[in-house]
């Protein structure tokens, strides 16, 4: 159980670090990080590996697949609650209802100009 | 990647992926049910873990349940006796029907009967999960096929998205549009749990392909070679107590432990079996009073027991194992969300030709519009019959059964046959998502006061019956919830 809350943990930075290493545009930083750097980029690269050697050294093959599962889980638990959470936040400070849909919520990402055309 | 290419990734991915995930979704749902299979067991069986403490296993209570394992051989039933352990404090005297085991639940300190009579239990899923409950080799074909399906539905949604994996990685927009919301789920899902459900997929495939393999080309056994029951027939069986006390003995030193082990007939002797926990690999030895030790072996010695390790994870711990178990439920998110966005593209592309005046009337319309309802109704059957069999199913295990019926056979006939039935509705009106959402609701949110009412308060096992029945009412609430806002956005 605590090998299990210390990789969810270590994989919520990680995402977080990736989410903060997005184009403005789109970034997404709750915790208010520093923009992205490469001490930033050298972690995230970093903490997944020493969470592995960390997992398999402490719980053996256990860890390694309590390593494999924890990321998905993490990942779609915080990529649902961050943009409930960032609506409470700008609802909040525009002073409107909480109901009321935000513009930044619904805009299509892929249409904004500095998006990258995937399609020719 | 070329426009042309992406049209026909896109066809394969929708064209595959909805009729092989009307499959998978059940394969996935029973496959996270099968992760706790003794614990289900047990949920439907209150009476086996009604002390508080739960005793331990005692000789006198093994020597019981070896005296009741040696009847059961004596009167010509291949029965085997599974022996307690943490998940499942009491001994099981199972056989296998055909299609589950069942059988008697024994006290681990006495050795006598728990249970008046048996359930569908845990197994009724692993069944369910490898082979639909199909007859062989049909059912075994079937998830092979399905599980091939869906190795190509991962790898072209992977090559579709592969431009915006790692920018989109984890965009989900709760209050975009419906088909854009849903999209964002399925690629949220889909893309971080690509890795674990293309392991699970492969490990699957590759054990019901040797299963298969193996059913056409059987083992040759040399003449002269009995089988079990020819074994049994030719020579009667001993299962003194100082055999039982021996082999237990044995597989304590050679093991460790003796729990999750079993008792079974093998050859012409008893054979105590070691626990599935114990390797990574599946390892099926046996210990019996001819052979009391085991050679040393290598660690992984087959294919099939490195492929079982990965695909099962008995041997893994608590936390592991519900973590694979949500895995299973977030493939069922993934399929889930798939074969919705599969509507919605149905019937935006119906609703565009209707525009653009392709479609003629009376020949291409009501076709196109018919098929839509055939592929609303399937979707309606797999997403949410299942579910509702499911919590039928446990609810009929604490109900009393109809005097004219088994127990058994009617838990599984009031399974298959709400089953039925959620299709039956689908294909009658276009109403039934909702009604079957409103009776899961109810059926989910009151499985809890089911359980409370038809066992006592106190048992030993608290932390069993409160997941299962938080599991159900989790669903309850989810289809309330989403039979709320779907209500209320009709109303706006």
């Amino acid at each position: 159980m605590i090998s299990f809350f210390l990789l969810a943990g270590l994989w919520t930075m990680v995402w977080l670090l990736h989410l903060n290493g997005l184009p403005d545009y789109r970034r997404q930083n709750p915790c208010h990080l520093p923009p992205d750097g490469r001490m930033q980029r050298h972690v995230r690269r970093v903490l997944p590996a020493t969470g592995l050697a960390g997992a398999c050294l402490l719980d053996g093959l256990d860890g390694l697949f309590l390593w494999a599962f924890t990321a998905p889980v993490t990942g779609i638990a915080l990529g649902m609650a961050l943009p409930f959470a960032r609506a409470v936040r700008e609802t909040r400070a525009a002073g409107c209802s909480p109901t009321t849909r935000t513009g930044r919520n619904r805009q299509n990402l892929q249409k904004h100009p500095e998006a990258p055309k995937y399609l020719p | 990647m070329s426009p042309r290419l992406r049209t026909a990734l896109r066809l394969f991915h929708r064209w595959i992926g909805f009729p092989a995930g009307l499959f998978l979704f059940a394969l996935c749902f029973t496959g996270s049910l099968s992760c706790f299979s003794p614990e289900i067991q047990g949920w439907m069986q209150p009476r086996t873990a009604l002390h508080s403490p739960l005793p331990a296993m005692t000789r006198t209570g093994l020597l019981k349940a070896g005296q009741e394992l040696k009847k059961q051989l004596d009167t010509g039933t291949f029965a085997f006796l599974k022996l307690p352990s943490p998940r499942d404090p009491v001994f099981r005297l199972w056989h296998y029907d055909g299609h589950i085991f069942l059988g008697p639940a024994l006290a681990p300190d006495t050795g006598l009967p728990l249970t008046d009579h048996d359930v569908t239990g845990g197994t009724f899923f692993v069944t369910l999960h490898a082979s639909l409950h199909l007859p062989s080799p049909w059912g075994q074909l079937l998830t092979a096929i399905v599980g091939i399906g869906l190795l190509v539905t991962l790898l072209t949604g992977l090559w579709l998205q592969l431009r915006r994996f790692l920018p989109d990685l984890l965009l989900f927009r709760p209050r975009a549009a419906s088909q854009r919301r849903w999209l964002d789920l399925h690629l949220l899902c889909g893309t971080l749990s690509l890795p674990v459900l293309f392991i699970i997929g492969l490990s699957g495939v590759v054990l019901q392909s040797q299963k298969l393999i193996h059913m056409m080309n059987p083992p040759h056994h040399p003449s002269g070679h009995a089988s079990r029951h020819q074994a049994r027939t030719t020579m009667p069986l001993s299962l003194s107590p100082a055999i039982i006390d021996g082999l237990t003995e044995n597989g304590l030193r050679q093991w460790g432990t003796v729990a999750d082990g079993f008792f079974m007939q093998t050859g012409r002797e008893i054979g105590l079996y070691g626990p599935d926990t114990l390797h990574f690999c599946l390892q099926r030895q046996a210990l019996t009073p001819s052979h009391p030790t085991l050679p040393p072996r290598a660690t992984c010695p087959t294919v099939h027991g490195f492929f079982v390790g990965l695909h099962n994870l008995r041997w893994a711990g608590l936390v592991t194992r519900w973590l694979y178990c949500l895995s299973g439920l977030v493939g069922c998110l993934i399929i889930g969300s798939g074969i919705v966005l599969f509507l919605q593209s149905e019937r935006n592309g119906l609703a565009q030709s209707e525009r653009n005046g392709l479609a003629h009337a009376g020949t291409v319309s009501p076709c196109r519009s018919g098929l839509q309802h055939l592929y609303r109704a399937l979707a309606t059957a797999t997403l949410l019959g299942l579910p509702l069999a499911t919590l039928a199913l446990f609810w009929s295990t604490r109900l009393p059964a109809p005097a004219s019926l088994s127990t058994i056979l009617w838990e599984e006939a009031l399974f298959f046959g709400l089953w039925g039935v959620s299709l039956f509705h689908g294909l009658i009106t276009r109403q039934a998502a909702r009604h079957q959402l409103g009776l899961m609701a109810v059926m989910g949110l009151g499985l809890t006061g089911l359980d409370l009412l038809t066992r006592p308060f106190h048992t030993g096992r608290p932390f069993l019956f409160g997941s299962v029945d938080g599991l159900a009412a989790c669903l309850g609430l989810t289809s309330l919830l989403y039979l709320r806002r779907h209500q209320s956005g009709e109303t706006a």
